[in-house]
């Protein structure tokens, strides 16, 4: 089935694309599609998702369907479902 | 053996959210010029006389007046706020001109908030300003959030937002809290008890965050209306602040999006905190 992900800020500029169309297979969890593109672009984006341990980082937010998700539950994503994966910016 | 989340229940987390913020300026009556300054917006149906009367005797809270918190002001000192407290350290340099539109370039190597003083006074004379050259820093973040009904977080650093976050919620103060970088901008607005804290959505110190970064000032403008707009919401208590939503846009593609967020309820700088009562 076909999910797709956007990539904000700073996640966005290590992913070097604002979003893209990953085709996966069922069941599919949030968590594995995370780790799929975090394999898949490599570094940087992978050091900036996931701490050394393999946990997502705590300052990451996810969202699927633009409900936020933690890392620690376990989601099932559905066809043409929509992921963000938004790193936190500041003031200035 | 963790448990599967069904999202979609937004709609319930919304409602329970819409409780009202107890908190509240107390109202002051308007002179006939200020009814003439302020009449169009008065025209909005949920605002009217009676939230013209709550901004006049409202009092925020600008965390830095740089390119967010310039536009911040700037934007509450137009609509009528009563008093403003800014606390910003530094003089002013050139690469800050792209976007802090309350210095000049005549300023250079003055302090800031003067500049910003001087250029609030000029749009609204009536506005009181209370400034400090420094910013926000353990030893005066009681003191400067407890002079006001609301905070703006327009800071960089995040042990700065992080302390404001924790007054914030000491003091059951709104906190509105306001960020960008390239052409992207996030805002939401918490309230200590109903919504999600700064803490519930970044537990910890972004790596990848540093304190300069690319962004241009119409990003900064645009995102500081928003803020503006969302403390206005806030102090005269009308439309729907961005409660437990966190709003996001990038201006490469003109792409809005609203996302529910969550308290956590393992947060350690909110969690068993609920609204005072009325």
């Amino acid at each position: 089935m076909k999910v797709t992900v956007e990539y904000a800020a700073q996640v966005k500029r290590a992913a070097g694309v604002a979003s893209e169309d990953v085709e996966v297979g069922q069941p599919c969890t949030v968590q594995d599609l995370v780790s799929r593109v975090a394999s898949d672009h490599g570094e940087p984006l992978n050091n900036i998702l996931f701490d050394s341990d393999g946990s997502l980082h705590p300052s990451i937010l996810l969202f699927v369907r633009d409900g936020q998700v933690r890392w620690q539950t376990v989601v099932e994503l559905r066809e043409n479902d929509v992921v963000t994966i938004l790193s936190p910016i500041s003031g200035g | 053996m963790f448990p599967k989340l069904e999202v979609g229940n937004e709609n319930a987390q919304k409602m329970l959210l819409k409780e009202p913020i107890k908190h509240m300026p107390m109202r002051q009556p308007l002179t006939d010029k200020e009814r003439a300054v302020y009449e169009w917006q008065m025209w909005v149906p949920e605002f009217g006389e009676a939230g013209q009367e709550a901004l006049k005797g409202a009092s925020v809270l600008i965390s830095r007046c740089g390119g967010l918190g310039s536009v911040v002001a700037y934007e509450l000192a137009a609509a009528g706020i009563g008093k403003l407290v800014l606390a910003h350290a530094g003089n002013v340099k050139p690469s800050d001109l792209n976007r802090q539109l309350l210095m000049t370039h005549d300023w250079l190597g003055k302090p800031r908030v003067e500049s910003a003083r001087r250029r609030l006074q000029e749009l609204n004379p009536r506005l009181e300003i209370v400034s400090s050259n420094e910013n926000v820093h353990e030893d005066n973040a009681a003191l400067l959030i407890e002079q006001v009904d609301a905070i703006v977080d327009c800071a960089p650093l995040f042990p700065e937002r992080y302390l404001m976050n924790r007054e914030a919620i000491r003091q059951h103060k709104p906190l509105i809290e306001c960020a960008m970088y390239d052409l992207e901008a996030q805002l939401t607005t918490i309230i200590p008890g109903q919504t999600p804290c700064l803490k519930c959505l970044y537990p910890a110190t972004p790596p990848a965050w540093k304190r300069e970064f690319p962004v241009f000032g119409a990003v900064s403008g645009a995102i500081g209306c928003l803020g503006a707009m969302e403390a206005i919401k806030v102090l005269a208590d009308f439309g729907e602040p961005l409660l437990g939503e966190l709003l996001t846009f990038d201006l490469h593609s003109m792409t809005f999006r609203k996302h529910s967020i969550q308290r956590n309820p393992d947060c350690p700088a909110c969690s068993g905190v609920v609204p005072p009562r009325s």
